[in-house]
């Protein structure tokens, strides 16, 4: 039976909150009352679920699905689908930092924002924001050249500074604009964005690609002009161009590439010179 | 009259940590001190002014004074109440006192951070990246040819720094001035850069570019650019080939660099490049770090912890990830519940949306000072100057482990950090029992 | 407090028991004939093995170097958290733990005494805050002397005797407990972005070459009658070949002291055994490496034995942490110190499949196979740089059990596994040799006479494992690697402080150092010599270098006296 688990916060949250595990799979063989006694953190004390969040649970259809549905504002609330591996998540408010933390399957949908590190080492499945997300999207962790391996990541508003950062495979589309550094060490992977980039896009990157549909901002020293192409697949799109393509990062490998939309980049003109004929 | 000469003291001031200070007491007054610069002599004249005598409770509007068993009564309910504590400050106290702070945030299962967070984390965050090549300053004194001043400008923030290690002093390899060579790049013009051999003025916020045009130049592969950050690519292979054709260069970086535009990866670009000139020659990159004894913050928390600075301990094991567990970042979000500040100003310098954290929750300030922190502040503690009034351990911006002096007792009933630390820890234990 | 560990089979080399069923008996924090059995504590080992506590004479746990580690890798650490509980404070892993973290694991595999073996001068102060923040051991530090200015300058004039008193002077001061040497000459030539090419080099600009400075340091060793002789990681670490060169720095000091025991001490032998030009065709060295340290008892080794996974290399050897940076291309960190030494660390994984990862892998173990006298083979994984400490039960399982090493042989590298010897070695350590290679072995080389031992008046430093010495642990090796994992009682002068994995009390033990004694006379001239060079070349103080006693958390010096 496919359940439907809504779970809704009793009072504002003030200080972080961790849940054992927030993920739809992990969830799906429990009780109401195993759920309810779910170890969690509010700050540095040990509490269970039940002392911040209510419960309700519902089951329907045939199918064998979990639904975890988050009701209110979960900012303060950490690593929401950790390592989730199928099912899906609706958070009908804000997201925590960490979203989808490891997360090999399923789907996370975030009708608010996300604060930052959403997606970070993630494998496979989607996440779907509709507001904005916070930097280091689909990133590693510190130290770590491991980052998001697989998988979309879509932000339908903004997104902050790295997005992708260290990223191994997988595709980041953001449909509004991204601050600075995308793609920073990126060694693999799509990242798609369609307003605009503060700029320094593909820093450090070892292969992979950046599609930047508005203003890319300012292109690094390290990147060269490749060509121009008149049009970029990502994931099932042929999205149409002109594009202006540059490959880099020169101090590295530079295997990778940025694809600029030319009418929305003529700061980058000059790089027409380049051109053969 | 009697006169005290005492010498070879450690400089509680800067990251420099000269210690071959000779302080002037007379009739048990610090009244001069030789050698120093003019921080220092500032510091050790006036280290009594402003004092905090007594320990004091916030009442209504006012602060009162109480005495000790009070204050430490109330800061250590405040704190054991809290559930995400936030234990800030810590660098411009011992090193010793900084292993109690440790203790007293696991304790507690706070987050404990220093003042990297807003001054050189950045460059620390880099390190995790990418490592660095680096060595103690008397390296420099003795072999550095080349010295670059980046986003630096030691003649006014780090007044000893040419004359004790690279440009005035006389190393064993390098006697003579002209055996070294000065660059200073930065935004403006500064005093630093006046008496650099060149000085290359760049555009503010675009450092990155620059190192990583620089990156290009060492790799020998052409820009498309022909200007990079406001410096001509004629230029920018002018200073390449400078860091190239040194015997033994260093990049000394500042706050212009770990707090202007890309912060952290300014210091990506940085140590990649002293990285990368390693295959052609011996160069190294040190920070210029501020408060005398933030190095040795990150040294502690690093040995105790595994991680130098934003360490979360609320789990009762720690966790780090600036940005999340940083001062700012949590003050900004509300995401604290009580502060603890010792030997730090974070009401004066830091972004308003965090002072306005600060100031709304329960705070206590451990300090030598009256301080805007203090003045906002529910119980504040009065404690002794380190480096003056009291011993203990500080380690210089290199890494080098200095023991600083007691010269001075402080006012009566006024106690070392240390000892604050353990009252506080004492006093955590006995409510939580 | 006294207690008495009954039916235990005990190993105490020392003392010649080899598995014998006796009872051992402590009051006060020491071994003792007997105790009033009715009011002492009584541990049942009935059918366990019993052994003096663990002693680890090197192994990277403290000081600059060490906490660059740490602060390079928050990767390596997550996932390996230890909480806090009501008598351990909390602590990461996993290459390089952090300090407290550090203690308890050693405590919980049995061990109690561990030596931090590369310590810049400069920055010991360091190095004993990290030390006194290590819990549950007792400890000590080797300050490194191979690059130092002072030595080279006395070495190049023959000044033997003014070098011996500066070190007498170093020694004492900074509270070390023997003479290290890293790439003598090497890491001196690193400062200027060279390498020394072997032992007859000249070192730029100072005009000795690392055999003057090995020879001379060994003199100097001898004058001053230091418990361990010096510590030595030659030239050439890691190069394919360099086992010549390894052979000529053991054999250069032949005959140069004649007091009965080993002159030198050759570090992590595994990374100084290669033959073969390069690393296509590196092989195994240790047989000739065996050979000599067969034939000549004044050299004592330690292994470095390689165990598989992802590690940590950290080491003083600046140019060669930049040549495996350079092979590697993993993150490099270089810390020069002026006028002493340097520091270099790169993250290292240890492949299986790798040719020349199982390569070193086997070179360690032949050198513990074909080397017939354990007292002068201690085994070490040079922690963090062949791997972590915590894997000592698995190369223990490996020294004990062929079946062991065919296991990870039918795993390891074809080609390796083809062009070496150490498939056919028979050999399998009996438990007494095991306890002779990790606790009386290096308890005696470092001169320490009240550990490693069971004797009556040796410090009660015991460890007790869950183990049948009647079973064939080497048919049952992993019942070896778990007993070594998990001592049943680790006991700390005289107090149970582990128990199957569990800390039960956390205790501080005490810093071990050499008090060089000799004449007061000779002691001041030198001070005076060299106060001058001294503020000169450094930048800090005369006056601020040394360390004082009060500074450790708990100071127990042996007083050395000097035949100065």
């Amino acid at each position: 039976m496919a359940r439907t688990i809504t779970i809704t916060p009793r009072s504002v949250l003030t200080v972080p909150v961790e849940v054992e595990i927030l993920s739809p799979d992990f969830l799906q063989n429990k009780t109401i009352s195993e759920i309810e006694s779910l170890p969690t953190m509010e700050g540095n004390r040990r509490r269970e679920l039940r002392s911040l969040f209510e419960v309700e649970a519902g089951s329907h259809g045939d199918t064998d699905e979990v639904t975890l549905i988050l009701k209110g504002d979960f900012s303060k609330v950490k690593r929401i689908g950790k390592a989730m591996e199928k099912d899906s998540v609706l958070v009908q408010g804000n997201a925590g930092m960490y979203l989808g933390e490891d997360m090999k399957g399923g789907s996370i949908k975030v009708e608010g924002n996300s604060l930052s590190w959403a997606g970070t080492r993630m494998k496979g499945g989607v996440i779907d924001i509709y507001g904005d997300a916070g930097d280091f999207l689909g990133a590693s962790y510190r130290g770590s050249t491991v980052g998001m391996n697989g998988g979309l990541i879509k932000v339908r508003s903004n997104a902050g500074n790295e997005i992708g950062c260290w990223m191994r495979d997988g595709t980041i589309i953001v449909k509004g604009n991204v601050g600075l550094f995308p793609g920073m060490h990126m060694k693999k992977g799509t990242i798609l964005v369609e307003g605009n980039s503060d700029g320094r896009a593909g820093a450090s990157m070892t292969g992979g690609r950046i599609v930047c549909l508005g203003n890319i901002g300012s292109i690094l020293p390290s990147f060269l002009f490749d060509d121009v192409r008149k049009d970029v697949k990502v994931e099932d799109q042929r999205i149409q161009g002109p594009f202006y393509v540059f490959s880099g990062d020169a101090t590295g490998r530079g295997e990778g590439r940025l694809y600029a939309l030319i009418q929305n980049n003529s700061h980058l003109k000059e790089y027409e010179r380049f051109v053969e004929d | 009259m009697t006169l005290l000469l005492v010498e070879d003291v450690v400089c509680p001031f800067c990251g420099c940590l000269c210690d071959d200070l000779q302080v002037v007491v007379e009739d048990g007054r610090i009244t001069n001190v030789r050698r120093a610069c003019v921080y220092s002599l500032a510091k050790f004249l006036n280290y009594n002014k402003d004092r905090l005598m007594r320990p004091l409770l916030r009442n209504g509007d006012g602060l009162q004074e109480t005495d000790m068993h009070k204050a430490i009564e109330a800061a250590a309910r405040i704190l054991v109440e809290a559930k995400y504590p936030l234990l800030y400050g810590w660098s411009m106290t011992s090193s010793e006192t900084q292993r109690l702070g440790v203790e007293l945030a696991e304790e507690l299962g706070g987050v404990i951070d220093n003042t990297s967070t807003v001054c050189h984390g950045p460059a620390i965050e880099a390190y995790h990246d990418i490592g660095k090549s680096t060595c103690t300053l008397g390296e420099v004194k003795n072999r550095a040819d080349l010295i670059v001043y980046w986003g630096s400008n030691p003649l006014q923030s780090h007044m000893r720094h040419m004359s004790r290690y690279t440009l005035g002093s006389k190393g064993f390899f390098r006697k003579k001035r002209g055996e070294r060579t000065v660059v200073v790049v930065d935004v403006r013009e500064t005093y630093t850069a006046r008496v650099a051999d060149v000085f290359y003025k760049i555009e503010m916020n675009r450092d990155y570019e620059l190192l990583t045009a620089l990156r290009m130049a060492v790799h020998e592969e052409e820009i498309e650019q022909e200007s990079v950050a406001g410096v001509s690519n004629e230029e920018i292979e002018e200073l390449a080939d400078l860091m190239m054709r040194a015997e033994f260069g260093i990049i000394f970086f500042g706050v212009g660099l770990t707090m202007s535009l890309g912060k952290s990866r300014n210091l990506d670009a940085a140590l990649s490049l002293v990285r990368d000139l390693n295959r052609r020659t011996k160069f190294l990159i040190m920070a210029m770090r501020g408060h005398y004894n933030v190095a040795g913050a990150n040294e502690v928390f690093a040995w105790q912890t595994g991680y130098p600075f934003s360490v979360d301990l609320s789990k009762g094991y720690a966790q780090y990830n600036p940005g999340d567990t940083s001062a700012v970042d949590i003050l900004t979000r509300g995401d604290h519940d009580a502060t603890l500040v010792v030997g730090s100003d974070p009401a004066a310098s830091f972004p308003k949306d965090a002072v306005k954290g600060l100031a709304s929750r329960p705070l206590v300030a451990v300090d030598p000072h009256t301080t805007a922190t203090s003045l906002l502040a529910d119980v504040v503690i009065p404690s002794a100057v380190t480096g003056i009034e009291a011993s203990g351990t500080a380690y210089r911006m290199d890494g080098v482990p200095l023991e600083m002096k007691k010269i001075m007792d402080p006012p009566t009933s006024v106690l070392p950090d240390a000892e604050v630390l353990e009252l506080l820890l004492h006093e955590v234990r006995r409510i939580r029992g | 407090m006294t207690l008495v560990i009954k039916n235990g089979f005990v190993y105490d080399p020392l003392n010649k028991i080899d598995g014998e069923v006796m009872d051992i008996s402590l009051a006060d924090g020491k071994i003792v004939e007997s105790v009033n059995e009715g009011e002492a504590k009584v541990i049942d080992a009935k059918g366990m093995v019993v052994m003096p506590g663990g002693v680890d004479m090197h192994s990277h746990i403290a000081g600059a170097k060490v906490n660059l580690g740490r602060m390079l890798r928050p990767e390596d650490h997550q996932g390996d958290e230890e909480p806090k509980t009501s008598n351990t404070r909390c602590g990461v892993g996993s290459s390089v733990p952090s300090t407290f973290a550090t203690g308890y694991r050693y405590a919980r595999m049995g061990y109690t005494t561990v030596f931090e073996p590369a310590t810049p001068p400069l920055k010991t102060r360091h190095t004993h805050e990290e030390l006194d923040d290590t819990p549950m051991i007792d400890k000590g530090c080797y300050p490194l002397f191979g690059n130092n200015w002072f030595v080279m300058d006395y070495i190049a004039k023959g000044e033997i005797n003014k070098c011996a008193a500066y070190i007498s002077w170093m020694i004492s001061s900074l509270k070390g407990y023997a003479i290290k040497l890293v790439n003598p000459g090497g890491v001196e030539a690193w400062h200027w972005g060279k390498n020394v090419r072997d032992l007859d080099d000249t070192v730029p600009h100072f005009g000795v070459t690392p055999r003057q400075i090995v020879k001379g340091l060994c003199r100097v060793n001898g004058i001053l009658n230091m418990p361990h002789p010096i510590h030595v990681h030659p030239n050439n670490l890691g190069k394919p070949g360099n086992y010549l060169n390894t052979l000529k720095t053991m054999d250069c000091v032949r005959g140069l002291l004649d007091n009965g025991r080993p002159t030198i001490h050759l570090t992590h032998c595994q990374f100084t055994s290669y033959t073969g030009r390069d690393w296509m065709n590196l092989r195994s060295g240790a047989e000739e490496i065996a050979d000599y340290v067969n034939r000549h008892s004044h050299v004592s080794i330690d292994t470095g034995q390689v165990a598989f996974g992802d590690t940590t290399t950290m080491t003083a050897d600046g140019p060669f942490q930049f040549i495996l940076y350079e092979l590697s291309g993993n993150r490099w960190v270089n810390g020069d110190v002026e006028n002493e030494t340097g520091a270099g660390i790169v993250p290292y994984t240890y492949k299986r499949k790798n040719y020349v990862n199982a390569t070193q892998w086997i070179i360690g173990l032949e050198l513990s196979l074909l080397i017939k006298d354990p007292w002068r083979v201690v085994m070490t994984t040079d922690h963090p740089n062949a791997g972590k400490f915590t894997e000592y039960p698995r190369v223990i399982a490996w020294l004990m059990s062929r079946k062991s090493r065919r296991a990870t042989l039918d795993r390891i590298n074809g080609r390796a596994r083809k062009r070496n010897a150490l498939e056919d070695l028979d050999r399998e350590y009996s438990l007494g040799e095991v306890a002779t290679v990790t606790r009386a072995a290096p308890s005696r080389l470092l001169g320490l006479h009240a550990k490693g031992s069971l004797g009556v008046g040796c410090d009660a430093d015991i460890s007790i494992y869950n183990l049948d010495p009647r079973t064939d642990l080497s048919e049952n090796y992993k019942a070896v690697r778990k007993a070594f994992r998990r001592a049943a009682y680790t006991i700390k002068g005289g107090e149970i402080v582990s128990r199957n994995g569990e800390i039960l009390k956390s205790v501080f033990g005490q810093t071990h150092w050499v008090n060089s004694k000799i004449s007061e006379d000779i002691k001041k001239s030198t001070i005076s010599d060299i106060h001058e060079r001294f503020e000169q070349s450094y930048t800090v103080s005369f006056n601020n270098y040394g360390i004082e006693e009060e500074y450790l958390r708990s100071s127990h010096p042996i007083e050395v006296k000097g035949g100065l």
